[in-house]
């Protein structure tokens, strides 16, 4: 499949390039990473970040994986770390992989790009934020720690009504709760609880368990208006989204973050000052103002040149509910449909 | 959130006096349009802070000490959805041009509605006025545009 895609006549240079980066991570081989990668180079020789990936799998004698500089080796995961650096903190928060990647919200982190971690015994680690999702109100944040074993979880389809739920916080606090409701159909990502945001210390993303222990999902700040109880996201969308960034990580291995929208961007790698999803000023932005952008790979980048042109301005930025996005005049229909005369 | 703009200059003595007579007329106006104004309390840096719900909107009112001393109404609507980014916001600067005496704009992933006057000359009437029309307007506006272009309410599941 993967090789299919590499093969695709329509992909531009850089898909081409990332699709062979994520051939490389397909096989464990060191032979084969390196092949790959110097194939992914070939199509794009100044992405600076597969040199780098390429550098150390030459240097790397031991291992063929891409390993993290100085990891700190956890055992156990701990039921809940701690973190700092958010325009609410404290938070809470909790590891969702082996990889060390936590889970917290997007009230923690803010628009934070690192925030600090605390792991108890285990002290305290830099971490780096690495996506947020608004609509899920969760933030995922990459740390040194590499995890040897996680604590089970129970999906939130699996939980009922009034089943019995604890909350953790980093402080030590236990809160027990029940659940009050189990969301359905598009909103079947969320758990409605009895917790009140007054008998919480912190600024959330604390792990609920269930009477067992075992981690059901993630206690935001958000309110339900009609019971007054805190909804808590379940388990199986944050794994999934946890997924899709890690995925998004081998597509993209050169992204960075947008802290405004919590996107990954691209933008700043082609000299663009403005992340291409919300429109935010990148922090990059002023050590590339100078440079000389890569308007091409820009346009394509923000889209901008995509669209049938717009019969009054002649802009190729597109249409909403029938009306330019430029000039805001309406897309009429060329006048020989309006008078009837169709072509058949 | 501890005000919205922050401002440069000092507290000034003589404002200070008239912040804390401001801060009695804001609670008796939330009082007037059935506001538990204690509740409504919040702790902020400097000045005082409320927020209430009006409807499916949430209403956050700064009184702030810099410079002269300002009130500040704000409601926070929306989080921003993760397309069709243009649109949206080409609909905001249209609905900016229909407001009066508001603002909408986008701040990190939320869009706010904002108001902002000089607290010297403000009135009872007045702030009673701008408190239901920043209400009001926020909690028609919520519903509609996440119904038009996704995104989540703020502070909802
Ligand atoms: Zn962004």
């Amino acid at each position: 499949m993967l090789r299919a895609i590499v093969a695709e006549p329509e992909l531009d240079a850089h898909a081409r390039a990332t699709a062979f980066v994520w051939l490389a991570e397909s096989r464990p081989e060191r032979d084969f990473k390196i092949d790959c990668l110097q194939r992914a180079l070939a199509h794009e020789p100044d992405n600076a970040q597969v040199q780098e990936m390429l550098d150390r799998l030459r240097t790397s004698e031991a291992s063929p994986q891409i390993a993290a500089a100085r990891p700190v080796v956890i055992d156990a995961a701990p039921p809940v770390v701690g973190i700092r650096g958010g325009p609410n903190e404290p938070g809470s928060g909790f590891f969702v992989n082996q990889r060390g990647l936590v889970a917290t919200t997007g009230y923690v982190t803010g628009s934070a790009t690192t925030v600090d971690i605390g792991l108890g015994n285990d002290g305290t680690v830099e971490g780096r934020v690495v996506r947020r999702f608004p609509a899920s109100d969760l933030a995922l944040i990459e740390t040194p720690a590499q995890v040897k074993s996680l604590g089970e979880v129970m999906p939130a389809m699996l939980m009922a009504r009034d089943d019995l739920i604890f909350a953790l916080t980093y402080s030590g606090a236990r809160t027990r709760g029940v659940i009050r409701e189990v969301g359905t159909g598009a909103r079947s990502q969320w758990l409605v609880t009895s917790l009140s945001p007054a008998l919480m210390s912190d600024a959330g993303g604390n792990p609920v368990g269930d009477a067992a222990g075992k981690l059901a999902g993630m206690l935001t700040r958000n309110v339900d208006r009609g019971s007054g109880g805190l909804y808590a996201l379940g388990i199986g969308q944050i794994q999934q989204l946890a997924e899709q960034v890690q995925q998004e990580q081998r597509l993209m291995p050169d992204a960075g973050y947008c802290g405004a929208c919590g996107s990954a961007t691209r933008a700043h790698r082609y000299g663009g000052l403005y992340c291409e999803t919300c429109g935010a000023q990148l922090p990059e932005a002023p050590a590339v103002a100078g440079a000389s952008p890569d308007l091409e790979r820009l346009s394509r980048l923000y889209e901008g040149d995509e669209n049938e042109p717009c019969p009054t301005c002649a802009a190729t930025v597109g249409f909403y509910a029938g009306r330019c996005l430029r000039c805001g005049r309406e897309l009429t229909p060329p006048a020989r449909w309006a008078t009837g005369e169709a072509a058949s | 959130m501890t005000g919205w703009f922050r401002r440069g200059a000092a507290p000034q003595d003589d404002s200070l006096g008239q912040l804390e007579v401001s801060a009695r007329a804001v609670e008796d106006i939330l009082a007037s349009i059935g506001v538990d104004a204690a509740a409504a309390r919040m702790a902020v840096e400097s000045g005082y802070g409320w927020n209430f719900l009006r409807g499916s909107a949430l209403i956050e009112v700064y009184l702030t000490p810099e410079d002269w001393g300002f009130l500040q109404v704000l409601s926070p609507i929306m989080h921003l959805p993760q397309s069709n980014l243009l649109a949206l916001y080409r609909r905001l600067l249209e609905l900016n041009l229909e407001l009066t005496n508001a603002a909408l704009g986008v701040h990190e992933d939320v869009v706010y509605l904002y108001h902002e006057r000089l607290l010297e000359g403000l009135d009872a009437v007045e702030a009673d006025a701008v408190l239901r029309r920043i209400a009001g307007v926020a909690d028609e506006l919520d519903d509609v545009l996440v119904e038009e272009f996704g995104g989540r309410l703020y502070g909802q599941g």
